[in-house]
């Protein structure tokens, strides 16, 4: 009985009329996706290099930020481009340029004094770096080759928890294929600056 | 239907694929022990992993790994790892020991039912020469590992064979089991639409689909992605997650393009093959060599004119390429029909008196490719 029923041809032309029904249906929940606002712009629109919404670092004085493989959601927050995967130790920069964003959490401040835990890699004997402080000109670092140094860093407040945004201008990217240390043929990272944390430093340590 | 067989088609038994399949494990295993590395682990390296947390833990609700963080398990396919589960949870065994017992059974059903259709559709049939080459050949340790290779040559072939013989309702169950195991399965029913196409001569589209279980069949082909696609959206909204993850892993097109460019650029550079460390072992002129086997590999099937194998053939080929040059072999591999060309080429183009031979380099090479694998070479991620 449940044979002839099946083998009814009504029944298979009305079934894969009701598969291609369900079809229209999943193809059109695809392109309507419902997703939260940070997945929508990171997996689906490409538009952010974030794909959570946790907030970018935020230092107050007297504390630091480091960076590291344990520390992945700065990834995106906080070292916004041009910066490599993070390794244990922080993470290189491979472009010409990398940004930095992070919150200065302040209310009695007119500046912040910073200082940047960096390494240096210049194997042709020099690598600078121009600081732009929330797009004006502020610094420049000689940076030594492979080796951890620090640089001050003045930055004016103009409001409360302010947000600040660091770009690094590199003099010398070097490709490190160019100097047999490229992990595989297709590392193709231009690495300048290593950059292992910052911390807020109050004035009179600067000085000493 | 079935044709008795011939001299010409020497096609081995059961018994003799399964002595085969357990030979070459016996291989695989005696390679990871003479590395000093644990044979389940050794075997189950790179996506395995992902398999084995999906079957253990369901798709993840958020990214969670890969230094972004932005990784998820939402790039693979259910079927496999439902599989595992299902193992897991009758026969109580661990679920990476699972994954692996299950691509060997799957290999098993594979290499017999894909000697029924090759004994069905080709003239010649180098049976022995085709039952080690499955178990040993180059790549064949992903058909022992936790990946779903196996699992999607055994739906594969038997798909082939049911729309072979005209099982149009077999085929469309096995296709929509094929397109829950891996996106590739949807290529299947674009082959057979082609393959009804170029019969239209014979018999008019109108004609054909006349047939209710043609009908059906077809429209059964594409439920495995449909359901996945559907569950992904009501688990997180986005139905094509299994695409749009793919960012985890810098897949892009025009990413994939810049790699192919920078691989070409370097055709001869087997450099780092050899480096002492794994994790540096790679070279563009491997990829290239991939790429000439398989557009190679596409044009056997072309100038044999066998359409439907060449139109599944072609669009893998053309989404490997795009998926960039360190997926290609495994695409290749994993999707039956370049195997299936190479036999015929073997078959066709190599003396019978050179195929041994042959067979023994492919499994030196595999070897090779197999210690590397335990060394977790970045080359066969």
């Amino acid at each position: 009985m449940s044979h002839s029923f099946w083998s009814k041809p009504q029944i298979k032309y009305g079934l894969a009329g009701v598969l291609c029904l369900f079809y229209l249906v999943v193809a059109f929940l695809a392109l309507n996706p419902n997703a939260s606002a940070e997945y929508q712009a990171y997996y689906i629109d490409r538009t952010s290099n974030c794909h959570h919404s946790q907030a970018p670092a935020s230092i107050a004085p007297s504390t630091s930020i480091r960076f590291g493989a344990q520390r992945p959601h700065q990834t995106c927050t906080t070292l916004i481009e041009g910066w490599d995967w993070q390794q244990p130790w922080g993470t290189w920069s491979t472009e010409a340029s990398a940004t930095l964003r992070f919150q200065i959490q302040s209310d009695a401040h007119q500046h912040a004094q910073l200082l940047f835990h960096v390494l240096g890699f210049a194997p042709l004997g020099q690598q600078k770096a121009w600081v732009f402080v929330n797009g004006t000109y502020m610094d420049e670092w000689h940076l030594p080759h492979e080796n951890q140094t620090t640089f001050e860093l003045h930055i004016p407040l103009t409001r409360a928890d302010e947000q600040v945004e660091i770009e690094f201008y590199f003099s010398n990217p070097h490709e490190l294929a160019w100097f047999n240390k490229a992990t595989n043929p297709i590392d193709q990272r231009k690495v300048a600056m290593g950059l292992l944390g910052f911390q807020w430093i109050e004035p009179h340590m600067a000085n000493e | 239907m079935n044709t008795p067989a011939s001299p010409q088609k020497n096609i081995p038994g059961p018994a003799y694929v399964l002595g085969a399949l357990v030979v070459s494990r016996m291989c695989f295993w005696a390679l990871a022990h003479f590395k000093g590395v644990s044979f389940v682990d050794g075997l189950c390296r790179w996506d395995c992993g992902w398999y084995v947390q999906l079957a253990s833990q369901g798709y993840d609700l958020l990214p969670h790994d890969n230094p972004r963080g932005d990784a998820a398990n939402w790039a693979f396919f259910p079927l496999y790892p439902m599989a595992i589960a299902a193992f897991h949870a009758l026969f109580d065994v661990p679920h990476r020991l699972a994954s692996i017992l299950i691509s060997n059974a799957a290999m098993f059903l594979a290499i017999g039912i894909s000697l029924r259709y090759l004994e069905q559709t080709r003239e010649k049939v180098a049976g022995h020469f085709w039952v080690w080459f499955c178990v040993l050949g180059p790549y064949s340790f992903y058909f022992s590992s936790g990946y779903s290779e196996a699992l999607f040559w055994l739906l594969a072939s038997s798909a082939l064979l049911a729309w072979h013989n005209k099982k149009f309702l077999r085929a469309g169950v096995f296709t929509a089991c094929l397109c829950a195991t891996r996106l590739f399965g949807l290529f299947w029913l674009m082959g057979y639409l082609l393959d009804l196409w170029r019969r239209r001569q014979q018999r008019p589209l109108t004609e054909q689909l006349r047939n209710p279980s043609l009908v059906l069949g077809l429209a059964l082909c594409p439920l495995g992605i449909a359901l996945f696609a559907g569950y992904l959206y009501w688990h997180l909204g986005d139905a094509l997650a299994f695409s749009h993850v793919q960012i985890a892993w810098d897949r892009s097109l025009s990413g994939s393009l810049l790699n192919w460019q920078t691989t070409l650029q370097q055709w001869n550079d087997f450099g780092f093959l050899w480096a002492e460390i794994p994790q540096s072992r790679y070279a563009h002129a491997y990829f290239n060599v991939f790429l000439l086997v398989g557009l190679f590999l596409t044009g056997v099937l072309l100038t044999q004119k066998r359409w439907l194998e060449s139109s599944i053939a072609i669009c893998i080929f053309i989404i490997a390429f795009l998926a960039g040059a360190m997926s290609l072999p495994r695409f290749l591999v994993g999707s039956l029909v370049f195997a299936l060309a190479f036999h015929d080429f073997v078959v066709q183009r190599v003396p019978a008196k050179m195929q041994t031979p042959l067979l023994g380099l492919l499994i030196f090479f595999n070897l090779w490719l197999l210690s590397n694998w335990y060394d977790v070479a970045f080359f066969l991620v």
